[in-house]
């Protein structure tokens, strides 16, 4: 095993590694169709809403979390090695931190920034995490500290979902009940997402192929952040 | 290494980790070039994404059946230029320019609509005007909005909804020629933090008004601005 780690993959390792990426890129084409679909007709939904809705605003928020292709990358990558479920919930609780602060904050405040930038930020936040989980910091000797990250970048996810929430053009009447919603809403999404995530990877870690497939993974996380960035960059110089 | 469980496997080479990360950039790029900007943007430098049919996925985001409808019809809005205020014509002399005729004893009816949205309040205005009955319009106003401006005939209702112009806009002037009898309007929205306030003018054959808000439909009367108004003079000229 030790020798394959420094010779080329093997052409299995590829293959995987390809229907790895394929899987990954067929999931995020779907999701992001559909994601885009779905807010279409919620924003015309959430215009006629006058007043207090939780259970909307609270079924938005899981909804925008579980068809959040890059709150979900950005979540596998945070658990990828995390084995312990003490552990888990620790990371997740600095994540949801720090997109709960910049959430109602940035909503509340009424704070904007570019969107673009914004989940550019959200997008090179999965690259950072794959590069960390690939251990690339620690070949280029650069001490971080991961839950800081964890942290720093939640905030930039709530940022992101802070625009959302303005973009589904929300009332004052009843701001505060439907923001407090769709942020406990992001909050059962995430739940909904780590449970389905944590299930698969105690199944794959348990098998022979995670310790070579986890590099080839973790590329493939780094190649959607990447696309992501990509994606955002361009439509912010376009727009 | 004291954050992950010691299991985790040790760093790949230098060697290893840049060719790895320089495939994966490879691979975003291609997929960026070759699929996502094709599809999202219709930006296709490699041709690809029109061979494999994505290109129609960024003009369809665009495309809509109402405004197809409307858009295609000729001799209906005469846009004018607008002068990024409130606009003061001589309505007689603007439907001559263009060439629109006013069939005998023709009855110009001024009115004035104004109106604040609220941050992401919306309202529909739409005047009833009988096929082939002219208006003159303008209308202005202090922050950009969404706009819809559409029309649907009494006959057939909503599903013969016609767009004819749906733009994010701050003022809006233009001849109208009804192209059926029906009802004949905008859909303003607007999409700021910011409350904007709306002034439209319009003098033309209108025989009446409909608002149509979160209490529903109403009818509202005609109303003629102020006599130093700019309908006002403009329909003294008629």
């Amino acid at each position: 095993m030790n020798d394959t780690a420094l010779r080329w993959p093997s052409p299995t390792a590829l293959l995987r590694a390809a229907a790895v990426v394929l899987v990954a890129w067929l999931l995020l084409e779907s999701v992001a169709a559909l994601a885009h679909d779905i807010s279409q007709a919620d924003r015309a939904a959430v215009a006629r809403i006058e007043g207090p809705a939780p259970g909307a605003f609270l079924y938005l928020g899981a909804k925008h979390m579980v068809t959040g292709i890059d709150h979900i990358l950005f979540l596998i990558g945070v658990i990828f090695f995390l084995y312990k479920l003490r552990d888990v919930v620790i990371y997740v609780t600095m994540f949801t931190i720090g997109h709960s602060l910049t959430l109602l904050g940035g909503v509340l405040l009424d704070t904007g920034a570019n969107s673009y930038i914004v989940d550019a930020i959200i997008g090179f936040s999965v690259v950072y995490k794959a590069f960390e989980n690939l251990g690339g910091f620690r070949k280029l000797g650069i001490a971080i500290n991961t839950k800081l990250a964890v942290l720093g970048f939640g905030l930039f996810h709530g940022l992101g979902l802070a625009t959302k929430v303005r973009d589904l053009g929300l009332s004052d009447d009843g701001l505060l009940v439907n923001l407090i919603s769709f942020n406990v809403g992001v909050e059962l999404g995430q739940v909904v997402v780590l449970t389905v995530v944590v299930t698969l990877f105690n199944l794959w870690r348990s098998t022979r192929t995670f310790a070579s497939g986890a590099f080839y993974a973790n590329l493939a996380l780094m190649a959607g952040g990447f696309l992501l960035m990509g994606y955002q960059l361009t439509g912010y110089f376009t727009s | 290494m004291t954050e992950t469980d010691p299991t985790a496997p040790a760093p790949p080479s230098r060697k290893k980790l840049l060719l790895g990360t320089g495939a994966a950039l490879a691979i975003a790029a291609v997929g960026l070039v070759v699929f996502v900007l094709p599809a999202e943007y219709g930006i296709d430098p490699t041709g690809a994404g029109a061979a494999l049919g994505l290109t129609q996925l960024a003009d369809g985001e665009k495309e809509n059946i109402y405004l197809k409808r409307g858009q295609a019809r000729t001799n209906v809005l005469f846009p004018l230029e607008a002068s990024g205020e409130q606009d003061r014509v001589v309505v007689n002399e603007v439907f001559a320019e263009k060439g629109v005729t006013l069939p005998v004893g023709a009855q110009l009816e001024p009115d004035r609509f104004q109106i604040e949205l609220l941050p992401y309040e919306g309202i529909e205005l739409k005047y009833v005007l009988d096929k082939g009955a002219p208006m003159w319009f303008s209308w202005y106003a202090d922050g950009p909005v969404n706009v819809d401006m559409h029309s649907h005939p009494f006959d057939g209702g909503t599903e013969a909804t016609e767009s004819f112009v749906i733009a994010d806009l701050r003022n809006q002037s233009a001849v109208y020629v009804a192209p059926f009898s029906g009802i004949h309007g905008w859909y303003w929205q607007n999409r700021t933090m910011q409350p904007v306030k709306l002034t439209l003018d319009a003098v033309g054959m209108m025989t009446g008004s409909k608002i149509f808000d979160q209490g529903g439909e109403h009818d509202r009367p005609l109303s003629p601005p102020p006599a130093e108004g700019a309908a006002e003079g403009a329909a003294s000229g008629a």
